[in-house]
């Protein structure tokens, strides 16, 4: 029987690599701490425009950004739910995005490994980047990590 | 005339495949299946096996497009190259135990009538001791990423 003996797949196992975990409803996901630029209220949210698929915007350091919402299926809403009340705004270089959600914590949990999403899984589009496998209690759990990069990919593809 | 070692599946109601022996590195019985939003129909759900995160075929849903079954009892572990050439893990959707049997080219045959698109994704097709047609699937194809070829000849 043939050993893995490596996993390219492995995006990066560093434990110092901190992430913010986002409350969608019943789905949770993961963000890198690095990518987060600043948590903001969605108290003052600008209606949204379905054509760029965005559900509002803000102001946010004297711009108008957008905000973007992620139902717990991953797919882009074009209205931000009422229970939806903060937003992450993520920044990787001069992109700035934006995305609502219920709440933002600390990830706690011990993660094992992170693996990119497989190949088959992206067969339709998707704003996931990784997988994350993670310790919880006395089981292993598993949640879906997305990026700036990963969420900008998603939401032009969708603007294509 | 020598024969090669081969696992039969059985992946549908009354649809069979197979993989090389050495493909298949373990059986999981009740597998605890994680669905990953925004994936293909045929393959939404995770295990984990082995602190390793595979992702599970359901050739049920991919032949005859029903709903993707967490309801199997069975998933086999594969092993395959993905397209970095890198060795990776993925599983199949299973509904009893595989069987070995020992196959030679005297068993080839053509692909079932009503699955011609499985030839995209397939390297070759042969006939079991059971009298059933079984592809032999192309497991590298299969969990890299299934070509729209295999879509378009499924219409």
């Amino acid at each position: 029987m043939l050993q893995a003996v490596n996993n390219n797949s492995v995006l990066s196992d560093d434990p110092a690599l901190q992430y913010m975990e986002l409350s969608l409803g019943n789905a949770r996901i993961l963000v890198r701490q690095s990518d987060i630029f600043s948590i903001e209220s969605l108290k003052d949210i600008n209606s949204g425009n379905p054509a760029n698929h965005s559900a509002g915007s803000i102001y946010f350091n004297e711009k108008m950004i957008l905000v973007y919402s992620l139902s717990e299926q991953l797919e882009l809403e074009h209205s931000i739910a009422e229970n939806k009340t903060v937003c992450a705004v993520l920044n990787k270089g001069n992109v700035l995005i934006s995305l609502a959600c219920m709440e933002i914590a600390p990830f706690k949990h011990r993660i094992l490994k992170l693996h990119s999403l497989p190949e088959c899984m992206q067969a339709s589009a998707s704003p996931i980047e990784a997988l994350c496998l993670y310790k919880k209690d006395n089981d292993n759990d598993i949640k879906c990590v997305i990026s700036t990069d990963s969420l900008a990919r998603y939401i032009d593809e969708h603007n294509i | 005339m020598s024969k090669a070692a081969a696992w039969i599946m059985k992946v549908g109601e009354s649809f069979f495949a197979s993989v090389s022996q050495m493909e298949l590195v373990h059986i999981v019985n009740n597998p605890r299946y994680i669905e990953i939003p925004g994936a293909p129909d045929y393959c939404c759900n995770i295990i984990v096996w082995n602190d390793n995160i595979l992702p599970v075929i359901d050739f049920s849903c991919l032949i005859n497009s029903t709903t993707n079954s967490t309801t199997c009892d069975v998933a086999a572990v594969i092993i395959y190259r993905d397209s970095n050439n890198e060795i990776q893990y993925g599983g199949i959707n299973l509904a009893n135990s595989p069987e070995l049997e020992y196959v030679d080219n005297s068993q080839s045959c053509e692909f079932p009538a009503h699955t011609k698109a499985l030839q995209t994704i397939s390297l070759s097709c042969f006939k079991s001791k059971s009298g059933y047609e079984v592809p032999i699937l192309d497991m590298n194809k299969i969990f890299t990423g299934i070509s729209t070829e295999f879509f378009s000849m499924q219409r």
